[in-house]
């Protein structure tokens, strides 16, 4: 199964307190919605006709309406400023199915920015013209590490008569966004630097609303996280082949477990000494067919840290990239671009965890597990926790 | 020789990263003779042995101090020269 994920950035024109744009997401059983809207001008009165767009669009797709008609129905219902003959809100719908079909409807933004198979991807379009408006539809399939950038036109005008004659412009915006998805997969690297400089480019002053969504297509956006020996040896096998066999990404969270999974599967658990220990964490390893195998509860607390310092979704905390990352860091990474999580919880306790030799209390594994647990739910995972 | 050093969390917390520390500091002629690499648990604290453990060959040895490894690992190679 497929499934997008994004993440969105945007500048608010200097002196409002709002943005003029807004961002919204929604899904059907077997698609994600993504809408961005720019209202026209700036600050409250921008915002809201920028939202009332995206909730109504979102609202009706929801509810199983075809994109096709509600483009329809929004551009005669949508006013037009008499005055410079353009929309009071301009909008672009991208809808992705479950199977990688995607759906891309401009209404006065820029264009689309789409890269497949580490490729700049020119797609085909439909031209409509609605109440003299013209609105392109795109339709490709997308495939696993496919992305797709859409802006409003706060983005495409930075610089513009300043320090770059013309604006940025798309096709320049382009060539900067594949610079940084050669060195980079990751979302909001790409989306924060490029935020960035859009505001270096207006002198800190932007001119102009400006927003930037990216969109990138994950394959198995479920992760299995198993931490802690089954309480009965006799089991080990049968939760082995259960975690092995899961469709999804693999985390191990604790050496004993890393161990038992090790002997069981045949494949032996490699610790990378060089990997960052930041924070005082053991150091993490490998094991094929995994995606990392951590030590467990002093990683779990970090990762919690983590989460607890996240506000609306897992995107709000800045860590090191993947390849300067510690154990926690690595997990969260992983853990981002999953939608839902089960936990396989291993009842069996080291003793010497009590032991008061030891120069911390030790929390116990079940009270991180839930702690972890509330706080993926809180920032919109499905978790699924079973004690073994 | 291989030397292999616990990096599970109790030995973790009892030490094993100036174990580490200290065999990034030995004399190359020392490092030369052996192998080091690192294990997820040895499951030995739960055992006979006082963290951090390691195991040098097939031989467990706990309670280590980056002292006690070094003059350790000396004593393995200085028996091992003998043989």
């Amino acid at each position: 199964m497929k499934s997008a994920v994004f993440y969105n950035k945007s500048l608010n024109h200097i002196g409002e307190e709002v943005c003029g744009d807004n961002f919204q997401s929604g899904s059907t059983e077997d698609s994600k919605i993504m809408v961005l809207s720019d209202g026209l001008g700036s600050g409250i009165k921008a915002s809201i006709l920028a939202i009332l767009s995206t909730e109504i669009i979102t609202t009706m797709i929801e509810k199983g309406v075809d994109i096709e008609e509600v483009v329809y129905t929004i551009t005669k219902t949508l006013p037009v400023c008499k005055v410079r003959d353009i929309a009071y809100a301009t909008f672009t719908i991208i809808q992705i199915f479950n199977d990688g079909r995607t759906k891309i409807v401009n209404y006065d933004n820029p264009r689309a920015i789409i890269f497949k198979n580490g490729e700049i991807h020119k797609a085909n379009y439909t031209e409509i013209l609605l109440n003299e408006k013209s609105i392109k539809k795109y339709e490709f399939i997308m495939e696993k590490e496919d992305f797709i950038f859409v802006m409003s036109d706060g983005v495409v005008h930075a610089g513009l008569g300043n320090l770059l004659n013309f604006g940025w412009g798309v096709d320049n915006i382009e060539e900067y966004l594949f610079g940084l998805y050669r060195k980079t997969n990751d979302l909001k690297e790409i989306v924060d630097n490029l935020i960035e400089l859009t505001d270096s480019y207006y002198g800190f002053e932007p001119g102009d609303d400006a927003t930037l969504v990216g969109i990138k297509l994950i394959e198995k956006p479920k992760v299995m996280i198993f931490t802690g020996p089954p309480l009965d040896p006799r089991t080990d096998n049968e939760y082995a082949k259960k975690f092995i066999e899961f469709e999804g990404k693999k985390i191990i969270c604790g050496g004993t477990t890393g161990n038992i999974i090790s002997k069981i599967v045949g494949e032996e658990v490699k610790i990378d000494i060089s990997a960052n220990r930041d924070l005082g964490l053991p150091p993490h390893g490998e094991m094929k067919g995994v995606d990392i195998v951590t030590e467990g509860v002093l990683t779990i607390q970090a990762f919690n840290k983590m989460l607890a310092n996240c506000r609306k979704d897992m995107y709000d905390l800045q860590c090191n990239p993947l390849a300067n990352a510690n154990g926690a860091e690595k997990m969260f990474l992983i853990i981002r671009e999953c939608e839902e999580v089960s936990i396989l919880i291993g009842r069996k306790v080291n003793v010497f965890y009590h032991n008061p030799a030891l120069p911390f209390e030790m929390s116990i594994r079940s009270n991180l597990i839930r702690e972890m647990s509330s706080n993926l739910e809180r920032l919109g995972k499905k978790v699924i926790l079973e004690y073994c | 020789m291989n030397v292999k050093i616990c990096v599970g969390t109790t030995c973790h917390l009892m030490g094993a990263s100036t174990l580490i520390e200290s065999l990034e500091l030995l004399e190359n002629d020392l490092k030369s003779k052996i192998v080091i690499e690192y294990a997820t648990c040895f499951s030995a604290c739960q055992g006979n042995f006082t963290p951090p453990v390691i195991k040098i060959n097939d031989e467990f040895f706990g309670n280590m101090t980056p002292e006690s490894l070094r003059k350790l690992i000396i004593d393995k190679v200085v028996e091992g020269a003998e043989k």
